[in-house]
């Protein structure tokens, strides 16, 4: 009993005593923590130019609302831009310049310039799966020009800008719908599905000016702000080309990424096209069906919608049954130019975005594997014929019966 | 049973076998026997001996001795000395010692315990039990009246165990007093109470209080045998019996639970546990105790079961942020930063700017104070304790912080682990985990939360392997008896505890009927 | 003062054996056969492990409770056992090795990054040491505590990924040949075959005669939180990203999220899983020493304990140094001595009996 007492309090301290003497090997205090909020990568001079956002905790960055303007001269966040042959060169370069070690667990957006978009993402995206504190929820995005000035932006309403730009994208996807947010591993899916292509969402600047003084956020109208802008379309690893907020939407209608949308449209389409009134989509619901028809993929389309109208400029008695069924069949035709308008821009660009492989595969493997193992799926999807069947229903017409113009007919 | 020892030479007294003073048997002379005695107790200034001769008419010659204090002055006088002085048959000349002594004995005395002993050994404890000693002239054999009777505190609300619903009586310091009020709790024939005198020199007397039948007789078996090999020389209170009797001698964590209510004992005894009451302390024991009987407080049951299930949980989650807090703070701080929602992150990052510590220090630090804070607090006199709690709340907390010492989060950290530390019932068990907190704060600051794992998987192992008198430290969860549930994590309503939940008893472990819930009779009215 | 396992503290105890390594290696293995065919390749390899809990049950019943390598001493002769006893006890210091270095290895990937091997490696044994000499019913309840837990993170995983989730990544399903699916079913198959520790804890059990319900329970749940696992991987990630991944369940942990507050919960489910593993490797330990005590005949292992335990950390520091060794012995090596000793030791163990039944049969018929 004795001994077996000894040897228990040895086993009890042994762990506390090797702790004791060995110390800390893998601790970071949080004061030597550079905390990156969104990061930009461009290729220039062949070379990888990242930008990092560092989050400024003492500025008091995590209050959201208030402007602060002026009266905080540091800056809430700082951002260091380095050149490096690899990605990890460029960010153990920043050790260089910076007091602090990057930090990417709380990384929130990536940016991508469209010279990197054009070279290729594969490493980039390499880099995300592997590396153990780098996120693979970011939020990626593409920017036109030089990445590394979206980062610099000082946004208002917000002081942690990363944290901003991933509440649009979330926003946008929930009450907009042109584009879902793509996440870094949404991303890679993608790329490495059957499809094989991607959509990134491109982030903006307004204005030519970067607001990046701390004084310039005390103004209430910025000369320059960030947007969402158009859609990115990546084909293996590149950047093929753009569809247009208004093409990125019919794709959303294809791909069933709709949550909530508004939608323009005639009220009256025979007394001229001009749209004036809006829908407010809150149901969609999209299903494809493909199916072998001779020599060439048919793909049916069923897109069905329903919710409220929110605002009209006609004059109409919603009474009647017969102006609400008018209503919808010009949304019905609205949503099919959309679908229409995209796909003819997705076909051109050759990139299958709308995930019709996958479809294929799913419901016709036998014949996709023949195609796969041809290497023929490009011709395959120039060829497909798409049949959109749309039906929209308005549920409500809102608060009022008749159009406020009425009131002047009399 | 240890025997009773005269003179014990302290440098021997860890010896086995202990230099017992051979017994004297009393001598026939009472002036050698008063002799013998006063040179065995010494000239204490607390001893009264009277002698008491009938010098007109007979020989018969009678000492009574007391210990001033320790007897009941009145029943001294009128129990003993008054009738002994107005019998009249002690007075004649005829009456031999003998008889006067079976007279004294049986007829004279109004008193109820009377006991009989033939050596000195067998009468001086009950001399300092407060009983008088009545020797005669020419007897071999001395006499001993109960007229003990000393101070006592009177019964008070328990300090350390408070309830808002519940019987606002404790334990006093007397044995009887205790087991007085199980007694008048427990109205049953087999309420069992056994007595022990444990201590060569304090003599303390130590009851064990179960109930037959629903006691588990192995356990009680281990019990008895485990008292019975205390040898020490004093019991001053009832920690001392539980260090020498409680499982795994080694462990943090107490296996035998401590209570000054006798409600909370008259529970335990009721659910087969096994009371033990000890002389000249409050606080009597319960055993055997598991994990998850340091929870219970007797007034989960003296209040509606919703609300005390709730409580229940709450104290369950109280033990852990008490023990993990700021071990979780450290680690979350220094290795998995990536944990913290972001918003939180930067202020805390924010708050630690400036703060020259690493987080682990600074938590020591925190720790530490609270620790010197709350043991000052105990012995602090009453009138100067509104100034800690200055000194403590705002100097040592908002001082520090604006100072730069701590960050404010650290603050917060160590305050709600100590207030957690206090919701906990039992204070053994809340004890335990103090010092446990700190070890797992240093392997939190070497290892994250893999070191804590690490921890906790060594704590849970050795809790798996504690018993506490045979029964397993950590049922009926692990190994798992569900129909002992539910008493544990919740308390079901009173009606539907048709068993007594513990694991270990006798045979009688149903303890009411079943289908008790209250239903209104007949057809609902309206 | 030992009491003995009872049954359903058993069939948690196979769980544990086998789930944790698995859950962590095994979507990545199975995926690259099968893709998204992997359940499928899951449901395969529980047939073939209720097979091998079967074989393994009806020799722990021969047995009934003895211990094992004394057993088979007794039926044929003490060297046979002595031989089968070394070989056994390599296969089962090698299997302990296999678990800490994986159990090291993913430390390493994941939370730890610089902390020495050696250090970690150290403790993790010295703990499970601890374990071990608390007994196998210690082991078995602190089992079943962790096992309780399930309990709470499944839900959070579930409730977690219900955003992330896609029903259509299962499909097409039969998209792989048999024979694909079966290579893909190998993998799992071995790890199932673990249920064979059983032939050491069966002196622990409180009744032996049920180790075949103990096996069977055991595989069912672990066959399920495998599928689980698996498929909510699968529906996260995809037949084709959860190839690229060294440990989708984790991967698909780090997704999790509650509302915007609660995210990057991995180290929460890791944590978990360190409880799990230190619970298998214990038991691993537990059968390496039981398997020495019956090999050479020793009455208390208590004193080889901790020589055992530096043989593992020795040969997991400087055997399996490297991570693609392990794999290929994972992928190759792994099958062929788990076939040999977890399926062919117990079936010849179940033929021993047979054979030495019949021989007293005859014998009996003669006289």
């Amino acid at each position: 009993m004795n001994i077996s007492k000894k040897n228990l309090i040895c086993l009890l301290c042994l762990p506390l005593l090797s702790t004791l003497l060995s110390g800390c090997w893998d601790d970071r205090e949080l004061s030597e923590l550079g905390i990156t909020s969104g990061s930009a990568y461009d290729w220039e001079d062949n070379q990888w130019k990242a930008t990092y956002q560092v989050i400024n905790p003492s500025s008091g960055a995590s209050s959201t609302g208030g402007t602060g303007g002026g009266s905080t001269s540091s800056p809430p966040f700082v951002t260091f831009t380095v050149k490096g042959k690899t990605i990890m060169e460029a960010v153990e370069k920043t050790n260089l310049t910076s007091t602090r070690q990057m930090f990417f667990s709380h990384s929130r957006i990536t940016v991508l310039g469209e010279s990197l978009a054009r070279q290729g993402v594969n490493q980039l995206i390499d880099m995300f799966l592997r590396k153990q504190d780098a996120r693979e929820t970011v939020y990626v995005f593409i920017a036109k020009g030089e990445a590394g000035d979206i980062l610099d932006q000082l946004m208002q309403l917000t002081k942690n800008q990363g944290a901003g730009i991933q509440l649009m994208i979330e926003q946008e996807s929930r009450l907009v719908s042109y584009y879902p947010g793509i996440r870094m591993f949404e991303l890679a899916m993608a790329l490495s599905s059957e499809s094989g292509s991607a959509i990134l969402p491109e982030i903006l600047l307004t204005g030519r000016e970067v607001m990046d003084e701390t004084q310039e956020t005390g103004r209430t109208d910025l000369k320059t702000r960030l947007a969402l802008g158009r859609l990115g379309v990546l084909k293996g690893e590149k950047l093929v080309g753009w569809l247009s907020q208004k093409q990125a939407f019919g794709l959303s209608f294809m791909t069933d990424k709709i949550k909530t949308a508004t939608i323009v449209f005639p009220s009256k389409p025979e007394s001229g096209d001009k749209p004036d009134a809006s829908f407010v989509l809150q149901k969609s619901r999209t299903t494809v069906h493909p199916k072998w028809e001779n020599d060439h993929y048919v793909i049916d389309i069923h897109i069905k919608g329903s919710g409220v109208l929110s605002e009209l400029g006609s004059v109409m008695d919603l009474n009647e049954r017969a102006s609400i069924t008018e209503m919808e069949q010009a949304l019905e035709q609205q949503v099919l130019e959309l679908v229409d308008n995209s796909w003819k821009e997705v076909r051109k660009l050759g990139a299958d975005v709308t995930g019709f492989a996958i479809k294929i595969h799913r419901s016709d493997r036998k014949r996709f594997k023949q195609i796969r193992k041809d290497k023929n799926w490009d011709r395959v999807f120039q060829e497909i014929e798409i049949r959109p069947h749309v039906s929209m229903k308005i549920e409500r017409t809102g608060l009022s019966n008749k159009s406020f113009k009425s009131v002047h007919e009399k | 049973m240890p025997g009773n020892p005269q003179r014990t030479n302290p440098n021997k007294s860890d010896n086995a076998e202990q230099s017992v003073p051979a017994p004297f048997p009393l001598d026939p002379s009472l002036e050698v026997n008063l002799q013998v005695l006063s040179h065995r107790i010494g000239q204490s200034s607390d001893i009264v001996v009277r002698r008491f001769t009938n010098e007109s008419l007979s020989s018969l010659e009678l000492a009574f001795i007391y210990i001033d204090g320790l007897v009941n002055a009145d029943v001294v006088n009128q129990g003993v000395l008054q009738p002994l002085l107005e019998t009249v048959q002690l007075k004649s000349e005829f009456i031999s010692a003998t008889d006067a002594f079976q007279m004294i004995k049986t007829q004279i005395l109004p008193i109820g315990g009377v006991k009989e002993g033939n050596t000195l050994e067998a009468l001086l404890p009950m001399l300092f039990d407060g009983y008088t000693l009545i020797l005669l002239e020419g007897l071999q054999v001395g006499m001993a009246a109960d007229t003990s009777g000393w101070e006592k505190r009177s019964i008070n609300e328990p300090t350390s165990q408070g309830v808002i619903r519940g019987p606002k009586e404790g334990f006093t310091e007397s044995l009887r007093t205790g087991t007085s009020m199980l007694r008048r709790r427990l109205k049953t024939p087999d309420l069992r109470i056994e007595e022990y005198k444990i201590g060569q020199r304090t003599q303390t007397g130590v009851a064990l209080v179960y109930l037959e039948g629903i006691a588990s007789e192995q356990v009680l078996k281990e019990i008895r045998r485990r008292l019975n090999a205390i040898n020490t020389d004093s019991i001053l209170e009832s920690n001392y019996i539980e260090e020498f009797i409680q499982d795994g001698g080694l462990t943090p964590f107490p296996t035998i639970q401590n209570t000054e209510r006798p409600d909370a004992m008259a529970g335990g005894i009721l659910e087969g546990q096994v009371g033990i009451i000890i002389d000249g302390t409050p606080f009597a024991l319960l055993a055997p105790s598991t994990f998850f009987n340091f929870f219970q407080s007797s007034e989960d049951y003296y209040q509606r079961y919703d609300i005390s299930s709730f409580l229940r949980l709450i104290r369950y989650s109280a033990f852990f942020v008490s023990m993990l807090l700021p071990a979780l703070y450290i680690a979350v701080t220094t290795f998995h930063q990536e944990m913290l929602p972001t918003t939180l992150l930067i202020s805390l990052a924010a708050q630690r700017e400036g703060v020259p510590l690493p987080a682990l220090a600074e938590a020591l630090l925190m720790e530490l104070t609270f620790d010197v804070l709350r043991e000052a607090g105990v012995r602090m006199p009453r009138t100067i304790g509104p100034a800690i709690s200055i000194v403590g709340a705002l100097v040592l907390g908002q001082a520090a912080v604006q100072a730069g010492l701590v960050s404010a989060a650290m603050v917060i950290v160590v305050s709600f682990t100590a207030i957690s530390n206090f919701v906990i019932p039992s204070l053994a068990i809340a004890n335990s985990i103090r010092l446990i907190r700190f070890v797992m704060m240093f392997i939190a600051a070497t290892l994250g939360l893999f070191g804590i794992m690490s921890f906790l998987m060594v704590l849970l192992i050795h809790m798996a392997g504690l018993r506490s008198f045979g029964v397993p430290y950590l049922s009926p969860v692990a190994p798992m008896v569900p129909r002992y549930l539910k008493d544990i994590f919740i308390r079901v309503p009173l009606w539907d505890m048709t068993m007594r939940p513990k694991t270990i008893l006798g045979e009688e472990t149903r303890r009411q009927g079943e289908h008790q819930q209250p239903k209104p009779q007949g057809e609902d009215p309206v | 003062m030992n009491r003995k396992v009872g049954t359903t503290q058993a069939a948690m105890l196979i769980v544990n054996t086998i789930l944790p390594t698995a859950t962590v290696v095994l979507p990545a293995i199975i995926s690259n056969y099968a893709e998204q065919d992997a359940p499928l390749a899951i449901l395969l390899s529980a047939f073939f492990g209720l097979l091998i809990a079967y074989i393994v049950g009806s020799a722990v019943r021969c047995t009934n409770g003895a211990p094992f390598l004394t057993w088979v001493g007794e039926k044929s002769s003490p060297a046979i056992a002595a031989v089968l006893g070394l070989f056994m006890l390599q296969f089962y210091l090698d299997t302990s090795t296999t678990i800490l270095r994986e159990f090291v290895n993913f430390l390493k990937d994941n939370v730890l990054i610089n902390t020495p091997i050696s250090i970690l490696c150290v403790l993790i044994l010295l703990i499970t040491i601890y374990m071990v000499r608390q007994g196998l019913e210690a082991i078995a309840r602190v089992n079943s505590l962790v096992i309780l837990l399930y309990l709470l993170f499944v839900p959070l995983y579930i409730f977690g990924l219900t955003d992330e989730m896609n029903v259509h990544q299962l499909l097409p399903m039969f998209d792989h040949s048999l024979a694909e699916l079966t290579l893909a079913s190998i993998t799992p198959t071995t790890w199932m075959s673990e249920v064979a520790v059983l032939l050491f804890l069966a002196p622990y059990l409180q009744s032996p005669q049920k180790a075949r319900i103990i096996g069977w329970t055991g595989l069912i749940f672990v066959a399920m939180l495998m599928m689980f696992s698996l498929i909510i991987a699968l529906m996260v990630f995809g037949p084709d990203l959860i190839r690229l991944s060294a440990y989708p369940g984790f991967s698909a942990a780090s997704i999790v999220h509650l509302g915007r507050f609660i995210e990057k919960l991995d180290i929460l489910f890791i944590s978990y899983w360190v409880l799990s593993i230190y619970v298998k490797f214990s038991i691993f330990l537990f059968a390496t020493v039981e398997c020495f005590k019956q090999t050479f005949r020793v009455g208390s292992s208590r004193p080889f304990i901790g020589t055992l335990g530096l043989l593992i950390v020795l040969e997991c520091l400087y055997t399996w140094q490297s991570t693609e060794k392990l794999n290929l012995y994972n992928k190759e090596g792994r099958f062929l001595v788990f076939f040999l000793f977890n399926v062919l030791v117990p079936l010849g163990a179940v033929g021993l009996d047979r054979f030495t039944k019949a021989k007293t049969k005859r014998k009996g018929w003669g006289a």
